[in-house]
């Protein structure tokens, strides 16, 4: 078998593996990037069809208590989704990286300090810090966003500062050292574009996670109500569940399932598959 | 040397918390809007707003004012709840019960499901069974646990009335022993809800945990002395990585407080987790206030049984505290 | 003027601790004396050995002569000046290290062209693809262009180890620290290796402080050779006289622990020229290092730490027994 290589990692052959999450993610992309061309209705308008009507052919993913039509949002959830699963877990990766390269690098007290306050950190009951975070500020899908990429970095940078322990020592490392190269230099070329690989697999789950907490707060009721998530759905779906709603449980729910899986399984596949040689 | 580290870990835990209150403060000071009236309540009168204002030291200097709320904190004055007008002590205290049960009823499942899945599993690694096992645990880890929740009241509450579709307790409830039976009866859908979602992280835990504990030196050695895999897995391996694994789950604790307000949301359980959704619904700042620090509470005490428990196990962990 | 008369390299009583934490708890913090007191020079052009046992330390002084860890003690200086007070960049070009293992002295996600330039990117020195190449040519790298885009996994030891050596060598250094050369590659690349060196030593003036247990190695290109036992040096004089005509009873016995040339000789399996471990560096026995598996240690060993010592031409060693036999014997 070819051996793949890319920025001098070599990706060993995943035999196809990584192809299903891939496959399964496709239309959730094709749904974020076309929402405005494939959703019949604009998700957030009221009285498109008969209030709780199941699946037909004008609105073939039914419609809610509201009258709005579900499959166009569900496909305009999927934007929501990726835009929140995905600047969230920037904002992980950007933080982890930070706190993680320095602690790691540096070491003595600066590690200590850095790896106290990121067990602290750890150790918040995040959903709850969350939902009074929202209460505070209101929810809007960006503060939203931002907060859930804020409170998740403790794990990720843990990753990274192992990882950076793991090549500080490298006589590379010892090399531009002796070249004269100054530590903010040797972090940013040597350490990390060795590592920045080594945790896509964190970062594919933290999108996963990120998807779903914004998901569970929108479900609560908490979430942004001008935005059409996939947890407003479920939202909605469930006040009006003993009346057997079932299709506003079943097309969110799937399209939450089949993302979650996707990006676990990704990062899975990832996870065996990249690494440095 | 294990009293040091048990000092030093509570200290950790300690730190936890009141970094927690701080936050609070700082996100309370920062939040839009007059703190006065985000702790009075919208429609509080202007002599309650006085009062509340003069309580917390409103219009002393910043430093003041954060040691009026710490030292309220510390000595357990979680302010007044605005909707329940009863102090936030007793508003969470009252409704304590009812998720603690919920709470622990799931983990023992979980936890003891996940310990069999995870046996039956690393019996034989890299076999269809496992495989599937493995499939299956990542799969039910990634269904988002409202779901499932809305699925379980759809299928077993809507389609097949076996089970009610929310609440502990029947609006008219049975005396005696059936009263017990009753608020079983009521559990059903919660706990089944919240264990499935933990089976699979336990079982990968279990799985993990007995596959290194297969490979470590006692496990060769039993193997010199002739006992079958078997009987190496059930008495050496569980054995030596049972303690690990019940250790490992109390780490997951933030995930379980998560799920556990999704869920007792869905099933309109009288606990914690519609609490803070009610506080939320009816801008009761001082009650969500005092959630979060409670609920910081609890993982700072789950994290540390875990840890201790862990230190006990494996001396290593002694000498790196929370590595 | 100043600059011809000092020379190139000058150490001063140089001392390295690394603080051992036993545990988290313990609040005596104990210290392990990777180097303990080391004091030489080198004249340019002059190489210089140090050979000794892993662990004796010679690694840790090698870093530190390139800057890459701090001494906790001494002095370093380069032509008569203190390295504190040498400028970060020229400094650079004084010495550089070349290092043991060509498989992790590379950056496994930066090509050849990548590693190449880091040199004159921080110096701020221009450099185009030919200065490249012209470097990759003088390590015998050619064609010079096909290695640019290569990455470190898709060379061989040997090519790694001349990447090693054209990155240490690009900004024309005085010095070069290496620290086992070649103790990483097979027997053939390693003479293949040893003529770059030599080349560039011709070519440049290099001078060349080689970190080695390889006799051999040492012979063939050192001038002067150091012996280091336990962070101390034990043995220092001109190669030929400390190979053929050791001191020191460490140096006897650790040349006798190589094995000879001829395969049948089987002497040295049977009758071990030395006995035991090496003591731990963080409690180092009182006096002289070596007595605790020293033949011929005596009461002294244990009270006096030995300094070195003339014993011969530009040869000395530190050791209480030898230098008493000395007088004695009037050899001297």
């Amino acid at each position: 078998m070819k051996k793949l290589s890319f920025h001098g990692f070599q990706l060993i052959p995943v035999k196809g593996r990584a192809i299903l999450p891939l496959i399964l993610l496709a239309p959730i992309i094709l749904f974020a990037v076309f929402a405005y061309q494939i959703a019949p209705y604009n998700p957030l308008q009221t009285g498109v069809g008969e209030s709780l009507s199941p699946p037909s052919s004008r609105n073939f993913m039914g419609t809610d208590q509201l009258g709005e039509d579900i499959f166009s949002q569900v496909v305009h959830g999927s934007r929501v989704a990726l835009y929140v699963g995905i600047t969230s877990s920037l904002i992980t990766v950007f933080l982890a990286l930070v706190i993680g390269t320095v602690a790691g690098y540096l070491g003595g007290m600066v590690d200590e300090v850095l790896m106290r306050f990121t067990d602290v950190v750890l150790s918040i009951p995040s959903f709850i810090l969350i939902i009074f975070i929202v209460i505070l500020f209101g929810s809007s899908i960006n503060v939203i966003t931002l907060v859930i990429g804020v409170v998740s970095w403790p794990s990720m940078a843990r990753v990274v500062r192992a990882r950076v322990l793991s090549f500080k020592e490298q006589e590379f490392v010892l090399a531009a050292k002796a070249l004269g190269a100054n530590p903010l230099n040797v972090m940013l070329f040597e350490i990390l574009p060795n590592i920045w690989l080594g945790i896509i697999p964190a970062i594919t789950l933290q999108i996963g996670n990120g998807i779903l907490t914004e998901a569970g707060l929108s479900f609560l009721g908490l979430g942004d109500p001008n935005v059409a998530s996939w947890g407003r759905i479920l939202y909605l779906a469930s006040t009006a569940i003993y009346l057997g709603c079932w299709w506003g449980v079943l097309f969110p729910g799937l399209a939450i399932i089949v993302t979650i899986i996707s990006f676990n399984l990704l990062g899975d596949v990832l996870g065996t598959s990249l690494s440095p040689k | 040397m294990i009293w040091r580290f048990i000092i030093k870990r509570v200290a950790l835990s300690f730190i936890t918390v009141l970094t927690v209150v701080l936050l609070s403060f700082m996100i309370i000071k920062l939040a839009p809007g007059d703190p006065a009236v985000l702790l009075a309540g919208a429609g509080a009168t202007p002599e309650y707003l006085k009062a509340v204002r003069e309580a917390y030291g409103l219009n002393l200097p910043i430093t003041q004012q954060l040691t009026i709320y710490l030292t309220s904190v510390l000595t357990g004055n979680l302010g007044h709840s605005i909707t329940y007008s009863r102090t936030v002590i007793d508003v969470i205290l009252g409704r304590l019960i009812p998720t603690v049960l919920l709470a622990t009823t799931s983990s023992i499942i979980a936890i003891a499901g996940g310990i069999f899945l995870g046996l039956f599993s690393a019996a034989k690694p890299n076999s269809l069974r496992d495989e599937l096992i493995n499939i299956s645990s990542l799969v039910l880890f990634s269904i988002p646990v409202f779901w499932l929740g809305l699925f379980m009241i759809l299928a077993f509450a809507v389609n097949i009335p076996l089970f009610p579709t929310g609440g502990m307790a029947s609006t008219t409830p049975p005396t005696g022993l059936y009263a017990i039976l009753d608020v079983v009866w009521h559990m059903v859908l919660p706990v089944a809800t919240l264990s499935a979602v933990f089976f699979g992280i336990y079982a990968r835990l279990t799985r993990g945990g007995l596959l290194q504990a297969l490979s470590m030196n006692y496990s060769v050695a039993a193997r010199a002395k002739g006992l079958s895999e078997r009987e190496i897995l059930y008495h050496h391996a569980l054995r030596n990585s049972l303690l690990p694994i019940i250790s490992l789950a109390g780490t997951q604790i933030n995930l379980i407080i998560g799920a556990l307000v999704l869920v007792e949301n869905i099933f309109s359980w009288p606990g914690l987790g519609t609490l803070i959704v009610q506080g939320f619904l009816h801008r009761d700042y001082p009650l969500t206030t005092g959630l979060l620090i409670f609920f910081a509470i609890i993982t700072a005490l789950m994290n540390l049984f875990a840890d201790i428990l862990n230190a006990i196990v494996d001396p290593r962990i002694r000498s790196s505290v929370g590595e | 003027m100043k600059v011809s008369n000092s020379p190139l390299l000058s150490v001063k009583e140089l001392v390295k601790y690394f603080p051992v934490k036993r545990s988290m708890f313990s609040r005596s913090v104990k210290f392990l004396k990777a180097v303990d007191g080391v004091s030489f020079e080198v004249w340019q052009g002059e190489n210089i050995a140090i050979v000794g046992e892993s662990g004796c330390g010679k690694t840790t002084l090698g870093r530190m002569l390139c800057g890459i860890i701090p001494p906790t003690k001494g002095t370093i200086e380069y032509e008569g000046e203190p390295m504190s007070k040498v400028d970060k960049k020229q400094f650079v070009s004084v010495v550089q290290p070349i290092f043991q293992d060509p498989y992790s002295a590379l950056n496994p996600v930066m090509n050849v062209r990548q590693i190449l330039s880091k040199p004159f990117k921080l110096h701020d020195i221009d450099f185009n693809d030919e200065t490249l190449c012209s470097l990759l040519e003088q390590v015998g790298l050619s064609p010079p262009r096909s290695f640019l885009k290569r990455y470190p996994h898709q060379l061989s030891g040997g090519q790694r180890q001349r990447i090693v050596i054209a990155r240490a060598l690009a900004l024309n250094p005085k010095l070069a620290v290496c620290d086992e050369p070649v103790s990483g590659l097979d027997p053939t690349v390693q003479i293949l290796i040893l003529n770059l060196l030599r080349k560039f030593q011709q070519m440049y003036r290099t001078t060349y402080l080689i970190i080695s247990h390889d006799i051999r190695l040492v012979k063939s290109i050192c001038q002067r050779t150091m012996v280091m036992y336990l962070g101390k040096i034990v043995e220092v004089g001109p190669t030929g006289d400390v190979l053929q005509r050791p001191f020191h009873p460490y140096t006897k016995s650790l040349l006798q622990s190589f094995p000879s040339r001829d395969p049948d000789d089987t002497s040295w399996v049977d009758n071990p020229p030395i006995f035991g471990d090496v003591p731990s560096a963080i409690d180092p026995p009182s006096g002289c290092g070596f007595r605790t598996r020293c033949p011929l240690a005596v009461e002294e060993c244990a009270l006096k730490n030995p300094t070195l010592t003339t014993c011969g031409p530009n040869h000395y060693v530190a050791c209480h027994v030898v230098l008493d036999g000395l007088k004695v014997g009037g050899s001297h």
